[in-house]
């Protein structure tokens, strides 16, 4: 009787836990649903029901977006940012984090430590305008400014994450190899590189998609060019009327990320994860 | 006592090139970050345009204007209930979820999967696009059902607008805390779990009494996080309410830009700064407390 009753009860709970997940699922993929539909849309759809398909599946929306607005401007600077930003956010951060953690013990490093992690604590928009004034005398309102601000905004989490996955690397992996005459460079990057590769995934994806996604720092920063986001923020003023236009081109500034994240699903929820928490 | 003559200049190279290698990175750092927040401290203090050549200290002139002004009051009054509905609802559903998908049930992959998809999204392009369902579906559904406030749409309405600002924000950020917290369930050593199962403990004094302990830096993260999130907002409330109506989504962030496009550089430095000493404090008493009550493993 006992057996039944608890397989009953275990049952009920598994059904209740997908319904929970089901329900999350339909919350989450909805407003992704609405968009899609909407960017197939003309206004003539506009008498039927939101929700319901169009009359014709035509791309005329997606095809005017990718013709008149600057789309493909504006995604060659994102990847251009984008490319640039992280590969120097890791190179610098990777090696810097490591000679940190390894010197903690030294005044000059703990105190390097801290100064760099401090910058957490202190909100981007305290030096959003004095970024902007030194942009001026710097020559740096432009892409390659952008992509040098990225770059030294990004110590203060890398840092963090990466010095605190360091100090769990094992101490005599370098100590083998600074007896054997191996240089610190070297060292660094044939030994200890290769064992950080958990909290550099990490890092990776989070730089990527904080990056990409960035909205103030190119808002205020670039005086020309359009990144995605300036894109997507001056096709709205531009085109209000129309939202089936602007629905369209919601959906194109969401395929870049859709495809890197549908191609490297695992990789990138494994990689936050994986450093995240030791950090 | 290993530093045989012939190496020497070998360990002199491990004990120079680490300087090497961090001295530039401070003082790019301390250009990029640090003189510009001592810059943008002194531009608090000044009536500067952005524009002239000229600045004129007014002490905390600006500070005194924004602690006058009714706008400021609107942003604390925001920022409370944006701040405190991130911190609370994305960690509380982020855990949640967490401890569902931690278990080991069929499909949890593709929960995971579909779930993270808001987390690469622009936050800018996830706020058009709730806005656009305030606009075109809940004005319809008030109409359908006769309520005013509906057919209006709750981005317009200053009553509700700061709670659906919110809840777009928990949308977003919801995935990433739930990854961070699933990798903390999921980092907890099987043989403590089945200690405890051996004691004789329940499944909920497992999850309190021992999960629960040992995710604390995963629950740091979070907390850090989403509290900065909250306090900081600006794309999610560009793309929303810009602001409106009348000024109750003034998120700090949003009021400040504002401030910055009329050229009110000074004061918008001021409000920066408020907004500065507000996190700061938060962040550094959620540390504390946190600390208090991390396990070492």
């Amino acid at each position: 009787m006992g057996g039944a009753q608890s397989k009953g009860k275990r049952f009920l709970s598994k059904f209740c836990i997908y319904f929970v997940l089901i329900l999350t699922s339909v919350i989450v993929v909805f407003p992704f649903y609405l968009t899609v539909l909407t960017a197939f849309k003309q206004p003539a759809d506009a008498r039927n029901f939101i929700l319901a398909l169009p009359n014709e599946w035509k791309l005329d929306n997606f095809e005017q977006v990718l013709t008149r607005g600057g789309y493909w401007d504006a995604l060659g600077n994102s990847a251009f940012v984008t490319v640039l930003a992280t590969a120097g956010t890791m190179v610098i951060n990777t090696i810097l984090a490591y000679f940190l953690g390894r010197n903690q013990h030294i005044k000059f490093f703990n105190f390097a430590y801290y100064f760099f992690i401090i910058g957490i604590f202190i909100p981007f928009q305290v030096v959003m305008i004095p970024l902007v004034v030194m942009g001026k005398t710097f020559g740096m309102l432009n892409l390659p400014g952008l992509v040098g601000m990225h770059i030294a905004l990004s110590f203060p989490t890398n840092v963090f994450l990466m010095t605190g996955f360091v100090k769990g690397v094992p101490r005599d992996v370098d100590e083998a190899a600074m007896i054997d005459g191996c240089g610190p460079i070297r060292a660094f990057y044939q030994i200890i590189l290769p064992m950080m590769s958990p909290i550099v995934a990490t890092t990776l994806v989070l730089t990527v998609l904080g990056v990409w996604n960035d909205f103030t720092l190119p808002l205020v920063i670039l005086q020309k060019e359009k990144t995605l986001p300036l894109f997507i923020y001056n096709y709205r003023t531009k085109y209000i009327t129309n939202f089936n236009l602007a629905f369209a081109a919601y959906t194109l500034s969401m395929i870049p990320p859709m495809i890197v994240y549908l191609f490297c699903q695992k990789y990138i929820i494994k990689g936050l994860a994986s450093g995240a928490v030791k950090g | 006592m290993t530093s045989g003559n012939g190496k020497t200049h070998k360990f002199n190279s491990w004990k120079v090139v680490p300087y090497l290698v961090v001295a530039p990175c401070l003082v790019i750092y301390l250009v990029f970050f640090y003189i510009a927040a001592v810059q943008g401290a002194t531009f608090s203090f000044t009536d500067w345009n952005g524009i002239s050549a000229v600045k004129n200290y007014i002490g905390f002139g600006n500070y005194v204007d924004a602690f006058n002004s009714e706008y400021l009051r609107m942003t604390l009054k925001f920022t409370v209930i944006f701040a405190l509905m991130v911190l609370v609802l994305t960690n509380v559903l982020g855990l949640f979820l967490a401890v569902l998908l931690d278990k080991k049930i069929r499909g949890v992959n593709f929960f995971r999967g579909v779930y993270f998809f808001p987390a690469v999204m622009s936050t800018l392009t996830i706020a058009y696009i709730f806005n656009q369902i305030d606009y075109r579906l809940i004005t319809l559904l008030g109409d359908t059902i006769g309520n005013s406030t509906l057919s209006a749409g709750l981005f317009s309405s200053a009553t509700w607008a700061p709670y659906l600002v919110g809840l777009t924000q928990v949308w977003q950020s919801f995935p990433i805390t739930m990854v961070i917290f699933l990798a903390g369930l999921q980092g907890v050593p099987e043989d403590i779990l089945e200690a405890a199962r051996i004691d004789g403990a329940s499944s909920r004094q497992i999850f309190w009494r021992v999960k629960m302990p040992m995710i604390v830096p995963s629950l740091m993260i979070n907390l850090v996080n989403n509290t900065k999130t909250g306090i900081t907002a600006f794309d999610i409330v560009m793309g929303t309410t810009a602001g409106g109506p009348g000024g109750a989504t003034y998120s700090f962030a949003m009021y400040m830009y504002i401030k910055y496009s009329k050229q009110e550089v000074g004061y918008a430095c001021a409000i920066a700064m408020i907004m500065a000493i507000i996190f700061g404090v938060i962040a550094t008493l959620q540390i504390i407390y946190m600390r208090s009550k991390e396990v070492e493993l």
